[in-house]
Formats: structure tokens, C-alpha cells, sequence
């Protein structure tokens, strides 16, 4: 995710990500809940299966993409001076990438 | 940069279905930020192990686990179901003034009925 990108893009990477966003939280949502009681064993043989393994990244992919996008939305309204919002961009893109790393790999762990 | 003075807006003007709505996508999307931290949490702990996993479950079946996935759905849901009335503004229909209210007393119904089925689904 670079920084410098134009208005224009960040408007269109938004609604592209809600768009994949909706299907995919669905399906998220709708299998863990018909999945539960989610024993351990419950979750590796359902992760294991590549469409669920691929599913479960796309939707991080496109879930902390999407909630980096609206972020920056959000400090570009609150926080005026310049050096505090481009430190504050940086951290909440160091987090929202972390924890999609985090996602992702643990995905590819329980799948490969 | 000198604070400078400001017309009272908040103090002021009614709220409204539009206003609030509006003030709600953005605090569930906020909510939801942290909140996808938990989905992390337990892909984590699932590759982790059985012990891990055993853990995030506990968590999950708590009380304050279960209040915080309950607010989770819910902010989802709605995030979900106004995100999709934005999007239809973004295809330049609704924008009149019954149409947004129309289609935002949908999504609070929308709302509500997938959280209820959602957790009627869970608890039952």
C-alpha cells in the first residue's frame, strides 16, 4: 500500500473493496456460524480445503485494504497538522498490514 | 495553526436519520477495525495449536467474548448494509431526500434482521 496515491484511485480502491468486501464477509460470517461448536479440528480440516484457504486470504486482502483506505478518510478529517497525520498513516498502515500478514500467514500454515 | 472559532453545528442542528446514519458508518467502521483484530486472533491461534485455538475459544464463550462478537455482527452488518446504500449513491440513485430516508430505514431493518438470524442461527 504506497502513499502517494491520487484522490481519484483511493475512490475507486474503496468502492472496489466493498464490493469484494460483501461477498466475501458473508460467506465468512455464515461459515463460522454453520461451522460452530468450532473445535480445533473443526477449524484445520475446514481451513485446509484451498477455495475456504483462498477465500479466507482474499477476504483479509481486500478487508484491511479496505479498512486502511477508510482510516485515512478518517485522520485526513481529524488531524490537521501535516507531520502528525502522515506519522499517524504510517502506524495505522504498519498495524493494518501486521495483522494482515498475521492472517495470512497463519492461513497458508493451516492450509499448506 | 491559530485554533480558530467555529459556528456551533452539533450543538445546534436536530439530528436527523441522515446525520446519524452517516455518523454511524463511520464509527462502525472504526469499531470494525479493531474488531478484525479477533478474526486475526483466532486464524493465529488456530495455526498455532489445539492449546491456542482452546484459548480463543474460551475467550469467544465468555461473556465478554460473546458481547464483544455480538457488537462485531452488528456493526458488520450495518457497515454492510449502508455500505451498500453509499454504493448505490456513488451510481447517482436515491440521492433525493425520500429516497435516502427509504433506503436508510431499510438498512437499520436490514440490520437487525441479519443479527437476529445470524444469533438465533448460533444459539440455537
Amino acid at each position: 500500500m504506497s502513499g502517494d496515491k491520487s484522490a481519484s484511485s483511493h475512490w475507486t480502491q474503496e468502492r472496489l473493496t466493498s464490493l469484494a468486501n460483501i461477498p466475501l464477509m458473508l460467506w465468512l460470517v455464515w461459515s463460522v456460524v454453520r461451522l460452530l461448536p468450532l473445535s480445533h479440528a473443526d477449524f484445520t480440516n475446514w481451513l485446509h480445503q484451498p477455495l475456504h484457504a483462498g477465500l479466507m486470504i482474499a477476504a483479509l486482502v481486500s478487508v484491511f485494504y479496505h479498512t486502511m483506505l477508510g482510516a485515512q478518510v478518517i485522520a485526513e478529517d481529524y488531524i490537521h497538522d501535516q507531520a502528525k497525520l502522515k506519522a499517524t498513516l504510517g502506524v495505522l498502515r504498519l498495524y493494518f498490514s501486521a495483522a494482515g500478514l498475521i492472517g495470512i500467514i497463519s492461513v497458508l500454515k493451516v492450509a499448506l | 495553526m491559530r485554533e480558530r472559532p467555529l459556528s456551533p453545528h452539533l450543538q445546534i442542528y436536530k439530528p436527523q436519520l441522515t446525520t446519524v446514519m452517516s455518523i454511524l458508518h463511520r464509527i462502525t467502521g472504526g469499531a470494525l477495525a479493531v474488531g478484525t483484530l479477533l478474526v486475526v486472533w483466532g486464524l493465529a491461534a488456530g495455526a498455532a495449536g489445539e492449546q491456542a485455538w482452546n484459548a480463543f475459544s474460551a475467550f469467544c464463550h465468555s461473556p465478554l467474548g460473546i458481547l464483544m462478537l455480538f457488537g462485531w455482527s452488528v456493526a458488520l452488518y450495518y457497515h454492510l448494509c449502508n455500505g451498500i446504500r453509499h454504493l448505490v449513491w456513488d451510481s447517482v440513485r436515491l440521492l433525493d431526500l425520500q429516497g435516502a430516508y427509504r433506503a436508510g430505514y431499510a438498512v437499520l431493518i436490514a440490520t437487525a434482521f441479519l443479527t437476529l438470524i445470524t444469533w438465533w442461527k448460533v444459539l440455537t
